[in-house]
């Protein structure tokens, strides 16, 4: 039995996965119909036609706002967690270290690595700046209003949801895995499901950045 | 002839505290990510060997260094990153279970003072019997080691 609070979760991933699927069956029937391509063999999810981002108004982490206009002119990885995250969250950061620190620089000067906070309400810039920094001194942290976090998220297909550990605990968020890539004109990409191997994510980079340039 | 007596009773006492000492539980490889200083939680792996002849349960840990410590599972489930908190570990005779990044970790909240790399910490194990052990976990920088589940590759 689903209970109320976990319905909405439920039905976004329901969506998520359905999107997911029509996408890839699009692919299929593209390449059946000789129509644009998309570069596959690799372990991520390349939508056949980029999807334009939902405006939104967040801020980073020098409490500069962060709309689309951000993600224009480079390819962007987004990983979504929250600073009380001990375990995955730091662990996907030092992947995405990982993978950043290995691209040779002319890719690399046009790659931004974003970590964005699900939890904005313990994560305010303050917190988000030493902390993605810790990674790397280049990365970006995001957080802001939680209304445009869950619309920025959710037109992203990332999800989120608060989960009590009782009383007088601090709270856990349960969260998407997956990174987001975010191509030079802010559109969605395409999707890296976890597990995130930082040599695996690179290649897979590598693959989609140079199928798409011009 | 009582030389004799007492040189056997020797060796089945020294065979007697060999099997005592076997009959525990050993930590290995106990160390804690380093992490940006404003986290106020931190992640402690370690490998746990339950060298004894019957199952054993773990209900805790605790450390001066830490306000508390809890143990959680990360798992991954429909594409949602989660973490279950869990309250007894059991461990067969003679198994052994790695917590490490991606699966079983200590949840360490709100250190009691800086860690630096290469910092030692104490760690208490609380059993379910009411018995305790230590260990120490050294602060360590994170290496490449996200858990891979090879039944999400093709």
């Amino acid at each position: 039995m689903i209970s109320r609070k976990r319905l909405t979760p439920f039905l976004f991933a329901v969506i998520a996965a359905l999107s997911l699927a029509g996408g890839y069956w699009m692919s299929q029937h593209q390449q059946q119909r000789g129509l644009p391509a998309i570069p596959n063999d690799f372990e991520a999810t390349v939508f056949p036609e980029a999807r334009e981002l939902i405006p939104f108004q967040l801020v980073d982490q020098d409490n500069q706002p962060f709309t689309p206009e951000r993600l224009k002119h480079k390819w962007s990885m987004l990983f979504f967690g929250y600073t009380h995250c001990p375990d995955v969250c730091p662990t996907t950061l030092k992947a995405l270290q990982d993978f950043w620190q290995e691209l040779a620089e002319p890719v690399r000067n046009k790659t931004q690595v974003v970590f964005v906070s699900v939890d904005p309400k313990r994560d305010p810039p303050a917190t988000i700046k030493p902390y993605v920094q810790f990674f790397d001194p280049s990365f970006i942290g995001v957080t802001g209003d939680l209304g445009q976090m869950t619309a920025f998220t959710r037109s992203l297909g990332v999800l989120y949801e608060y989960v009590s550990a009782g009383e007088g605990k601090e709270y856990g968020v349960n969260h998407s895995a997956q990174i987001i890539l975010i191509d030079p004109q802010a559109r969605l990409r395409a999707v890296f499901p976890p597990p995130h191997e930082p040599d695996e994510m690179r290649k897979n980079y590598l693959k989609i950045v140079n199928f798409y340039k011009e | 002839m009582f030389r004799k007596q007492a040189v056997l009773l020797l060796c089945l006492l020294s065979g007697l505290f060999t099997q005592s000492a076997l009959a525990g539980q050993s930590v290995n490889d106990a160390w804690i990510a380093d992490a940006p200083a404003v986290a106020r939680i931190r992640a402690g792996y370690l490998k746990l060997h339950n060298n004894a002849d019957h199952e054993i349960a773990i209900k805790g840990f605790r450390s001066a260094d830490f306000a508390s410590i809890e143990l959680h599972k990360t798992m991954i489930e429909n594409g949602m990153m989660k973490m279950d908190e869990i309250p007894y570990l059991y461990l067969k005779a003679g198994e052994q279970v790695e917590f490490k990044p991606g699966g079983y970790h200590l949840m360490m909240f709100t250190p009691k003072r800086k860690l630096n790399t290469g910092d030692k910490v104490e760690i208490q194990i609380l059993y379910g019997n009411g018995k305790t052990s230590t260990f120490r976990a050294e602060v360590r920088k994170r290496g490449n080691q996200m858990q891979h589940d090879h039944e999400h590759h093709q």
